[in-house]
């Protein structure tokens, strides 16, 4: 990993337990850590069907709910970061491999959860 | 933004492709003709391949005929944006704890998967020309499940570990269309569960489920309660919630976490240590609750669509167990199991979705399904293999007629012999279902063992699967059904059980080495049954397996048994054989006693002998799963 990157992350990283607090503050908590079902089903309706042109976007209108969240504005401010290592559009000499290809020593059973 | 899709003229070619999580693949239909589909790995020889499925898409595109430039449309089988945001909602869940993961999972994303649309323009050399089309995780295993499927209108259930953010959906399809109607979501996951038990009992995450689902028969499920009591909170509609403080893949490096560790009592096992009684115990023990789950999924299912038929797709449906279960015991007529259930089938689900949801195209309902055998991998023809053998130095025999040749193995195979089966196209799946496989005769006391052993270069403590004419199977299994790509475990029928002698039943509860269990002699296919009589049955006809089912039949006619062993191509920890190539390393490099490769036949007697140090180095180059 490139050092700006690993320093970029380590700065950043704060943002990540100010969320935190906020969403503890408000009582926002999309992963549903906590089993507030009453008894009732844990069954979630997927409102919210996808359109054609839904379709065309890596964002999912039925995927994740609606629900407010701090770590909305982190993962927004994310991606806007992630255009300064945009891969060139040049195309390379030889077999194509993707612009990070996996790094070592990340255990399959976190892989696959990325 | 206004969106016009294209109104198909002609032919509409489209790609499907699932990459960057495991086992990348691609699929190409035309006209909503599934064309080709593989696995990366197979190429690759890296096994469950995340990698870009680079050499697949290269697969695809020549058995189609076309370029990049010809395609209509791109589908990935996820939305990277939204799998994003979830992986930020857990880190920011699990602050401070998730500092490790972060500074690992980060760089990744900044640098590749948030580019993706660049990467495979990149992957293309900017030749497809097209937009690409993103479908959710789970909708594209929901389309792999019903659009094959030989239904006109089926209720659908996918069950995986995750995908964006879901793990489990409900919903339904009918003619073209398909809609996913509830959900469970991450962290609480049905598949998740069985994962961190399959690390928690040693075995590797993604390959070493099927291993906890063998180890089960051996054991009680004595640890059900307790699962039940504190892991997973289960209703009967099937919904569940998992309490996270048990576990540690939200934030950490592992599956389980100490809390996990001190309620079962001991740390994770150890791989390739000893296996105890408790670990079988534990195995059972989370198949037990698996099962249960499934079952009242499909019931709740049944009920909110009161349909006849159920489609069943994600990396939670190639559990074969649970799947016969709902076939015996739950509320729907049929069901039908997408052969790739796991992450790879996600590419073809895009494919067809694109062709028939989103294009709105008619879907026409094959008999059996239109996934033709799932044989939808590279062939390879005489020519080609006889030009490679004669480089290799090979001594072979070449068969003008299918009947002498189907004749010659069906001898050997009466004989014990172990023979490399290698035939027609490639399979799409983790199964072999005898176009790539090592079959035996199935009536054979050490046929086991020594597959194991001497071929596979393994200790298993799991029966091989049989393959048995699809008009035979209630002959000898208790199984109505067509099971034509090994998805459902049915038991041996009573008839052709043998009692356990008292040696044997004592071996049985106090032998700790299970090999041993395992070699009882208990029916009469000994090589195909797993200690509790239960087979993981592969059903043949001639439609679908075509020479594969010829061959089963005349070793009938010879032996009086239409049952056979067949084992995937290959040794611990590779993938599959893709090529002639592959296939005649792996013959020569163990004791198989004979290959054939389409008309092609060698017997190993005939070949020279082959040095120590190259079998050693390719036992090597793949670590073992």
């Amino acid at each position: 990993m490139q050092i700006s990157t690993k320093i970029l992350l380590v700065l950043m990283y704060p943002l990540l337990l100010l969320a935190r607090l906020l969403n503890l503050v408000s009582g926002r908590e999309r992963l549903r850590l906590h089993d507030v079902s009453g008894g009732r089903s844990f069954w979630i309706d997927r409102r919210v069907q996808p359109n054609a042109i839904s379709y065309f976007s890596e964002h999912s209108c039925s995927e994740g709910g609606a629900e407010a969240s701090a770590a909305r504005r982190i993962t927004r401010l994310l991606c806007v970061i992630a255009r300064l290592y945009k891969p060139p559009r040049e195309v390379a000499v030889g077999i194509y491999k993707s612009s990070a290809e996996r790094e070592q020593g990340i255990p399959d059973e976190v892989y696959t959860l990325w | 933004m206004n969106v016009t899709l294209r109104n198909p003229t002609g032919s509409t070619r489209i790609l499907g492709i699932s990459a960057f999580y495991h086992d990348s693949a691609a699929a190409l239909i035309v006209d909503g003709r599934i064309v080709a589909a593989a696995q990366e790995e197979r190429f690759s020889r890296v096994k469950h391949d995340h990698r870009f499925p680079i050499n697949a898409v290269e697969y695809c595109l020549r058995e189609g005929g076309i370029s990049p430039t010809d395609l209509d449309y791109v589908g990935f089988y996820d939305k990277p944006l939204a799998k994003f945001d979830r992986l930020i909602e857990t880190y920011v869940a699990f602050a401070p704890q998730s500092f490790r993961s972060w500074m690992m999972a980060l760089p990744l994303w900044l640098k590749s998967k948030l580019h993706l649309q660049r990467e495979m323009d990149l992957a293309f050399r900017n030749g497809y020309r097209g937009r690409y089309v993103f479908a959710d995780h789970h909708e594209s295993h929901a389309a792999s499940a019903f659009f094959p499927s030989p239904f006109e209108e089926a209720a659908v259930l996918t069950l995986d570990g995750v995908g964006e953010w879901s793990t489990t959906t409900l919903g339904w399809g009918r003619g073209n269309r398909l809609q996913l109607t509830h959900e469970i979501r991450f962290p609480h996951s049905l598949g998740l569960l069985y994962s961190a038990f399959t690390q928690y009992i040693g075995f590797r995450v993604n390959s070493g489920e099927y291993k906890v689902m063998g180890l089960a028969p051996y054991g009680e499920p004595r640890f059900k309660r307790l699962i039940y009591e504190h892991l997973i909170y289960a209703r009967d509609d099937g919904s569940f919630w998992m309490d996270q403080s048990y576990f540690n893949y939200c934030a950490g490096m592992t599956m389980t976490s100490e809390k996990f560790h001190r309620l079962f009592d001991g740390p994770p096992r150890k791989p390739e240590s000893t296996l105890t009684q408790r670990d079988m115990d534990l195995a059972a023990s989370v198949q037990a609750v698996c099962e249960e789950v499934m079952l009242n999924c499909t019931r709740h299912l049944h009920k909110l669509t009161g349909m006849r038929n159920l489609a069943l797709a994600g990396g939670v449906a190639l559990n074969c167990v649970g799947n016969g279960k709902i076939l015996r015991e739950g509320p729907f007529e049929n069901i039908w199991i997408q052969p790739a259930a796991g992450d790879a089938g996600g590419a073809l689900g895009v494919a067809l979705l694109i062709w028939h949801h989103i294009l709105a195209q008619p879907r026409t309902v094959r008999a059996g399904d239109s996934q033709a055998g799932s044989l939808l991998g590279p062939r390879f023809g005489d020519q080609e293999i006889i030009e490679f053998l004669d480089q290799a130095g090979a001594r072979y025999h070449v068969f003008e007629k299918e009947k002498e040749l189907v004749e010659h193995v069906s001898d050997l195979m009466v004989g014990e012999k172990v023979v490399g089966w290698f035939q027609d196209r490639m399979e799409f799946g983790p199964r072999a279902l005898g176009a790539r496989s090592i079959i035996g005769d199935a009536r054979s006391t050490t046929m086991q063992a020594v597959m194991n052993l001497k071929i596979k270069f393994r200790e298993s403590f799991r029966p091989f699967a049989p393959s048995v004419l699809n008009e035979d199977a209630s002959e000898y299994f208790e199984l109505h059904e067509e099971s034509p790509y090994m998805l459902l475990v049915a038991d041996v029928l009573e008839k052709h059980r043998r009692s356990l002698n008292g040696t044997d039943k004592a071996l049985m509860t106090s032998d700790a080495d299970l090999r041993k269990r395992l070699n009882i002699v208990r029916s009469n296919i000994p090589a195909v049954t797993h200690v509790d009589y239960s087979a993981r049955v592969q059903t043949v006809d001639e439609v679908r397996n075509r020479r594969f089912y010829r061959l089963i039949r005349r070793f009938k006619e010879k032996s009086g048994c239409s049952v056979i062993v067949n084992t995937s191509f290959n040794i611990r920890g590779e993938p599959i054989v893709c090529t002639p190539q592959d296939a005649y390393r792996c013959f020569m490099g163990t004791n198989m006693d004979a290959l054939v490769m389409e008309n092609v036949l060698l017997l190993k007697g005939e070949q020279r002998a082959t040095p120590v140090s190259e079998v050693e180095s390719y036992k090597k180059a793949f670590a073992l799963d």
